[in-house]
């Protein structure tokens, strides 16, 4: 039989099922915002990891400008070295819907050796046939794509080839192609030449044979490899070793998973503080009853075990609601960022310790949420308990005396609201820290969207031209500019010439290569904002400036300093001059002329272009025309790049993420108002009395109704006050972690008016929500049972 | 009822309730409040006293230290031969549970516990009674009190002189040797008053030590004593 107790705890729970739902509901809402997430990040971790090691990724490659066949054995002797795997990617453009997408076309070696980055046939045909392309299954819709269908590629001279698509495969080393705005596809050598793309292999991927060897034994085999190359003749343009394990966006998708965390870690707290509310508003009004159990015999600690029981029953109701949910809801989030990060779809079920996590927390949080405010009340002394009427203003709880001064031009009914609202001044203070929460992340967010827009826009603004192509050979600079400005279409050009170089240290280079980029110094197409130092000037040949990017990486650099750089063998001085803002792009400026003169010649590796205003909106035709152009001179053009494009794949990247926190607002918003409405709810039983008496003098259903949502606006506007101030670390905190997951923005710490008042509106909108069912109930008792309510 | 736990108090040869030199004051919005001054009192086992006065007089205080719900700020109280200042408050509940029963003038029933739920509340608080006997000794108790019927109502839907009756059952659930009674009939019509006192009269005559505050004189008479509270003090002078 059950204890009389217990009957008790499950009719209270009962008697107040309003507020007790909404306590259900909410600490649900967050379970589920931080169970998903923890349940994303678990099997996301499992699936990238398991699936990228399964993939054997190599341990380093190397940009070469061209490999002979005989190389690749010695190389594959090398010790330490477990294999070798030669290959070309050629940059071109790809037609298989209605519009022309980049394409970045790779040829291998040998498809059928499965030693080192390893594909997965997912359709079709595998290895690719002669003459036939096979699509990476990232691109595959979003090309419009369909195995067994043609699609037009331009070759080398522009123009449209007609290719089978012969099958689709999964590549999980590369970013997927509908994210990165290209088409990945796989072709065999040959048809690659006969597309136009030089003849062999440009790129070699290795892989360690200690498939647990450190990033420090990577690089040691990589430079090996890179000297053994040079030693056989090559020239090595480029090496990276990325970090071992790790996918290309794996530390980006670890920031933003532990944000969400942390912001559902947020609300979470925020539903602690509706817990603590309902609590206290059930201890309020159970003042007496306690009373009256200890006067019975009770000991604090059998009540206490009571309402903590019926805390910790809310919690274990909400997380048997959330946790199938946050399983479903984390299952789909983790195939989204698996699919995101072009890994097959995870599991579903979450490891055992994620959902025994929940279950802790949905029971625990409660518990702990309910904790103070049953001690406290359990620690009343029985008389004074005993004489609680639940609806006297408690010592320290009058009304504020500024109403007084106020009171010559409010209306009496507003004045009322107003100090209505300020009675319980502890509850008020909870439920405005759960509004102004939610406002501080919705406004934090706005204020992050108006950073990274404004970074997106200054970077596009930094960079003057619509269209860069980079040529398969450098060419003279003069000539080129010549050939382009004459180009239909063509407003501005300008050749400018790409290098990469080691920096030197203590007379070692050091790890990784710096991007040099030699431009005129009077270029037209860079517009950069300085931040430190000045521009290049023509006259003073060993002047650098660095990008912003850059200057991160290297905290030490700053104007003034001497540098010396490799490039292409050879060390050379330089000094910086200054500091420049170009958004993400970490990259040294030089002159053109100085940058020519340390590499032997005067030449240009790529042309900027700045398209006229009437053809900027289809710039295709003249892309094509640059071809032809070009072409017609034996200039080939090895990849081109629309800004507009380059724009696109930064903003997709970027907005995911400001979006997220924008909904992380929204979903406290949702919480806030719960917490509002079960405030609301409990003041309105409170004044049971009261209300009672106003209806007993002739007010109004109507007046009832005004008080109770005028009051509900007046919190309500209050949370949005509070959450202005509160936006600012908010935001502080938001660009801090966005620039460890991205890239360094400016800072912006006040929303706009319009997030401002968009937010002042949504929260009267959700006072009014919140506070409609209260004031109905305001006005369900009869009078006389009103009167007689204690 | 199969088992009857014995009352710590019924083998005691002392008087149950003993107040030496007790006094209480409150300090109010008005200033120091001294609702008792210097009382002594003793009540002997199975008395039916009766403490009356004004409003204000310090009778409800008086009631209230006797519960054990409220400290002296000088004086000795002894219930039972246990001094009440000697024990911390989990102690003091313990003991408020088995020792005294309490009847209000609003009753007090809890109102989301049904007749016989609100009769069972003190046993399960103080495991006096085995948990199977509960039910059976609740029962038998509202059948005693004539309220029987009601077992199963909620507080809401019964009359005042039934919830009064039901919270009379529930004061004597552990079979408290000392039933206090503050303003029992207040709540009440004539009949129902006349009945609740007759019936306390009864428990008194079974042994029940009975202490009963009230301002209505016609509760007065059913005492077997009457004591007068005049601000703070008895009436008569000291030592009732």
């Amino acid at each position: 039989m059950i204890d009389s107790r217990w009957r008790k705890l499950q009719r209270d729970l009962w008697l107040h099922r309003g507020r007790s739902l909404l306590v259900i509901v909410a600490v649900a809402i967050a379970m589920i915002g931080a169970g998903s997430v923890l349940n994303a990040w678990s099997l996301v971790q499992g699936a990238t990891r398991d699936g990228y090691l399964a993939s054997l990724p190599a341990s380093a490659t190397i940009q070469l400008d061209q490999i002979q066949p005989d190389w690749l054995p010695q190389l594959r002797a090398l010790p330490q070295m477990g294999a070798v795997l030669a290959q070309r990617q050629w940059s071109t453009r790809v037609r298989a819907d209605n519009q022309w997408q980049r394409a970045l076309i790779s040829a291998r070696e040998d498809y059928l050796d499965q030693s080192l980055a390893k594909l997965s046939p997912e359709a079709g045909q595998w290895p690719p046939p002669a003459g036939a392309l096979v699509v990476e299954l990232s691109s595959l819709a979003f090309a419009g794509a369909e195995v067994g269908r043609s699609a037009l590629v331009a070759d080398a001279a522009g123009e449209a080839r007609s290719v089978e698509l012969a099958g689709v495969v999964r590549d999980v080393s590369v970013a997927p192609g509908w994210m990165e705005n290209v088409v990945y596809a796989f072709a065999d050598s040959t048809t690659l030449s006969d597309l136009g793309a030089p003849a062999g292999f440009d790129q070699l991927l290795i892989r360690h044979e200690d498939p647990n060897a450190s990033h420090a034994q990577l690089q040691q085999l990589a430079e090996m490899s890179a000297l053994k190359l040079e030693q056989l003749g090559a020239q090595v343009v480029n090496l990276s070793v990325p970090e071992p394990g790790e996918h290309i966006h794996a530390a980006q998708m670890d920031s933003l998973l532990i944000t969400q965390g942390a912001f559902g870690l947020l609300c979470l707290g925020v539903c602690a503080f509706l817990v603590v509310n309902l609590i206290n508003g059930v201890l309020a009004g159970q003042a007496r009853e306690i009373g009256i159990m200890k006067t019975l015999g009770a000991s604090a600690a059998q009540i206490s075990q009571l309402y903590l029981a019926m805390a910790a029953l809310l919690g274990l109701l909400a997380g048997l609601i959330a946790l199938p949910l946050a399983m479903i809801a984390g299952y789909y989030y983790a195939r989204f960022k698996t699919e995101m990060l072009n890994f097959p779809a995870p599991q579903f079920l979450a490891p055992w310790w994620v959902i025994a996590l929940q279950i802790l927390v949905a029971v625990g949080l409660p518990l702990l949420a309910a904790a103070i405010p049953v001690r406290r009340a359990t620690a009343v002394p029985v008389v004074a308990s005993l004489r609680e009427v639940g609806i006297a203003a408690p010592q320290g709880e009058q009304l504020p005396h500024w109403l007084g001064s106020i009171s010559s031009w409010v209306s009496r009914s507003l004045l009322l609201a107003i100090g209505n609202a300020f009675r319980r001044r502890q509850r008020m203070v909870l439920t405005l820290l759960v509004l102004a929460s939610g406002g501080a992340v919705y406004l934090g967010a706005a204020s992050l969207g108006q950073a990274v827009r404004g970074s997106v826009d200054q970077q596009f603004q930094t960079q003057a031209f619509d269209l860069s192509a980079r040529l398969a050979e450098p060419q003279s600079p003069q000539q080129l500019e010549q050939l382009v400005a004459a180009i239909p279409g063509v407003e501005a050009a300008e050749a400018w010439r790409g290098a990469r170089a080691s920096i030197i240290h203590d007379g070692h280079p050091e790890r990784g290569k710096l991007r040099m980029i030699g431009l005129p110094t009077d270029s037209q197409l860079l517009r950069p904002r300085m931040l430190q130092g000045q521009w290049l000037d023509a006259a003073n040949a060993e002047q650098l400036v660095i990008s912003r990017a850059l200057a991160r990486h290297h905290p030490d650099w700053a104007p003034g300093q001497r540098l010396t750089l490799r490039i292409d063998g050879k060390d050379s001085q330089w000094v910086i001059g200054g500091v420049i803002d170009t958004g993400p792009q970490a990259a040294a400026y030089v002159a053109r002329d100085a940058l020519g003169q340390v590499l032997g010649d005067q030449l240009a590796s790529s042309i900027m272009v700045r398209i006229d205003g009437d053809r900027r909106s289809k710039p295709l035709p003249v892309v094509a025309s640059l071809r032809e152009e070009l072409a017609a001179q034996g200039i080939e053009i090895a990849s081109t790049q629309l800004m507009s494009e380059a724009r696109k794949v930064i903003e997709d990247h970027l907005l995911m993420v400001v979006d997220f926190l924008g909904s992380m607002g929204w979903l406290m918003m949702i919480v806030g108002g719960m917490g509002l409405a079960s405030t609301m709810s409990l003041s309105v039983l409170e004044r049971t009395r009261e209300i009672g008496v106003m209806r007993a003098i002739g007010a109004s259903h109507r007046t009832i109704m005004g008080l109770v949502l005028a009051e509900c606006a007046v919190i309500a506007l209050l949370g949005w006050l509070l959450a202005l101030p509160l936006s600012i670390p908010m935001s502080l905190i938001l660009g801090y972690a966005f620039s460890q997951i991205m890239f360094n923005l400016p800072q912006v710490v006040f929303p706009g008016l319009v997030a401002l008042l968009g937010w002042a509106c949504w929260m009267l909108l959700v006072s009014l929500i919140a506070g409609a069912w209260p004031a109905r109930n305001a006005n369900r008792v009869p009078v006389a049972s009103a009167l007689g309510y204690e | 009822m199969s088992t009857t736990p014995e009352s710590p108090l019924s083998k005691s040869s002392s008087p149950v309730v003993e107040l030496n030199k007790v006094s209480k004051s409150y300090r109010d919005a008005g200033g120091r409040c001294e609702a008792l001054k210097a009382v002594d009192l003793r009540i002997e086992q199975g008395e039916f006293v009766a403490i009356v006065g004004q409003s204000g007089s310090g009778k409800s205080t008086l009631l209230n230290l006797l519960a054990g719900i409220d400290r002296p700020c000088s004086g000795e109280i002894r219930i039972g031969g246990t001094a009440l200042e000697k024990l911390d408050e989990a102690r003091l509940s313990a003991w408020r549970g088995r020792n005294v029963g309490m009847v209000f003038q609003f009753f007090q029933l809890l109102p989301t516990l049904n007749a016989v739920e609100n009769v069972m509340l003190p046993m399960d608080f103080c495991d006096r009674w085995p948990k199977a006997e509960r039910r059976e000794r609740a029962m038998a108790l509202l059948n005693q009190l004539g309220v029987a019927e009601q077992a199963l109502k909620l507080p809401g839907a019964m009359s005042g002189g039934q919830q009064q009756r039901v919270a009379v059952a529930r004061a004597l659930a552990n079979q408290p040797p000392l039933l206090l009674a503050d303003e029992p009939t207040g709540n009440l019509d004539s009949r129902n008053a006349g009945t609740l006192l007759e019936l306390l009269g009864e428990l008194s005559q079974g042994g029940q030590t009975v202490v009963m505050v009230t301002h209505e004189r016609t509760a007065e008479t059913r005492a077997q004593r009457s004591l007068e509270l005049i601000d703070g003090r008895f009436a008569g002078g000291a030592d009732r």
